[in-house]
């Protein structure tokens, strides 16, 4: 049986990447999307093609019934999780905190913080080796965003995400010892829709230069590191965020 | 790649025992031609060659101390003659000292452990650096400096001068790292957990890894592989967006 992995916000961008990557790892791989349904099948489809096993399931990680509906279906279909990917991701409009609305922020720490625990709360039901499971990896995508604070871009995104490294740590050592490692990947600046979505579409190109290694990542190169943290090449790293940002 | 093997080269200072061995045998093993450098233990080193070359590979051992600079130059000039390149440094060789309290450490003791961890580390850079940039007619490559996860605890009661070392060598993976990022070089950390390796005999206190391992939050000491499996994953091009930053890899501490 192969393993199965849970991508949050698996139809685009990093998300999208690291499905396709774990499918060409071996790995059966399940992600849930919000709206883009044509997306979310054309993922599908190429994990299909690479041979293994893919799931689509709609729904919004800011919303806990979604989040429990969504851990049912994949175990229905493709067996117990053993690998999360608490990809999903919103920055709301860039701008400064000035003008930023409550709803804003909210918004953001719902999906990005309060989503991505309760995420990681039932994939513990079913990994931790104290209730019955077989152990798993728990990988949250955090970004570079917590130590350069993002100023005048989006302070309350840099806030969720300080959040999501904090989580890394503290359930990292909550769950040492029953077979699960939580770990983080911090991106930099990748060319993915979220940059549109934040108002500024051509951002990573705008920005790439002022990137010391002289240009954006993309999406696969992100994926790239989230597939070793979910290997057992990373068996003895938990509790712990790499950075993958080209110097930034 | 070298010239005569077709393979890329990697220098891995330290590399007679410990992380430093099990990271050239895996490096080998991925298929580097690896220069073993060692301090003093010139038969375990020569086992790590033997091994390497069983794999295939092509290997040197080259004796120098990284605590000077001279040794440094001589090794990179054994480099040069043996492998006409180099594509990858792993700055592993390190000194902890004896442990105990900051009020009973000799000048002496600090002095060493700063010469190897931070100046040597920081010199086998500039030479690699020579080496690799594309500004100075380089193909590039990857230096890995082989931090601890002392630089962020501290190490009280143990040894406060081997983590500030490593601090200062995560420093040097940020500055070098920022310095050379479009010089096709990157520059990475691992900060290494505890490690079942003979470093903790070395500094009197052999079987640390098993006492420690219930204050570990995974439960166990590493094995020195786990540490090179990390190396390894930096080294290559998957890692190819990583630069001048560290990787934990404590178990959790």
């Amino acid at each position: 049986m192969a393993k199965v992995v849970l991508i949050t916000g698996g139809s685009r961008g990093i998300g999208a990447a690291t499905a396709r990557l774990c499918a060409k790892n071996g790995y059966d791989v399940a992600i849930s999307y919000q709206s883009n349904a044509a997306a979310a099948a054309a993922v599908v489809k190429d994990i299909a093609a690479a041979g293994r096993r893919g799931f689509a399931f709609k729904g919004n990680v800011a919303r806990e019934a979604e989040i429990l509906a969504l851990f049912d279906a994949v175990e229905k279909k493709l067996g117990p999780v053993w690998g999360l990917v608490n990809n999903a991701g919103i920055t709301g409009k860039i701008g400064r905190v000035e003008d930023v609305s409550a709803a804003t922020i909210q918004e953001v720490i719902d999906v990005n913080v309060v989503g991505a625990l309760i995420a990681a709360r039932e994939a513990i039901k079913r990994m931790s080796t104290k209730r019955g499971g077989k152990g798993g990896v728990i990988v949250n995508i955090s970004s570079v965003a917590v130590t350069l604070g993002s100023p005048n871009t989006y302070v309350w995104y840099a806030a969720a995400k300080g959040a999501v490294d904090a989580m890394t740590l503290g359930l990292g050592l909550e769950v040492a010892r029953e077979g699960i490692r939580v770990v983080g990947v911090a991106p930099g600046l990748t060319e993915t829709e979220l940059h549109a979505a934040g108002g500024i579409p051509d951002r990573a190109q705008k920005l790439g230069n002022q990137v010391p290694i002289g240009r954006a990542g993309k999406p696969e190169e992100i994926a790239e590191a989230i597939l070793w943290m979910l290997s057992d090449a990373a068996g003895y790293c938990t509790a712990t965020t790499l950075r993958v940002g080209g110097g930034r | 790649m070298s010239a005569v093997t077709g393979a890329p080269v990697v220098l891995v200072t330290g590399a007679s025992r410990g992380i430093g061995a099990a990271t050239a045998r895996m490096a080998a093993a991925r298929g580097y031609d690896v220069a073993v450098n060692y301090v003093a233990n010139a038969e375990a080193a020569a086992r790590v060659v033997g091994e390497i070359e069983a794999l295939g590979r092509k290997a040197v051992a080259i004796q120098g101390d990284v605590g000077r600079e001279a040794d440094i130059v001589a090794m990179f000039a054994a480099v040069d003659r043996a492998f006409g390149r180099i594509d990858a440094l792993v700055n592993n060789a390190g000194a902890a000292g004896r442990i105990g309290r900051v009020e009973n450490v000799s000048g002496e003791m600090v002095r060493n452990v700063m010469d190897v961890n931070v100046t040597g580390a920081l010199l086998c850079a500039r030479e690699a650096v020579k080496r690799m940039s594309t500004k100075r007619g380089g193909t590039g490559g990857v230096i890995v400096n082989i931090s601890s996860g002392a630089a962020t605890t501290g190490s009280p009661e143990n040894y406060v001068w081997y983590a500030a070392s490593k601090a200062a060598l995560d420093a040097i993976t940020l500055g070098l790292g920022l310095e050379v990022a479009r010089e096709g070089i990157r520059v990475v950390g691992v900060q290494a957990g505890v490690t079942d390796t003979d470093i903790h005999a070395a500094v009197g206190a052999p079987g640390r890894p098993q006492k420690m391992a219930d204050r570990i939050p995974i439960g166990r000491p590493a094995e020195p592989e786990e540490m090179a499996e990390c190396i390894l994953w930096l080294m290559s091009d998957a890692a190819r967006y990583c630069t001048a930053t560290t990787l934990r890899a404590g178990g959790g501490l």
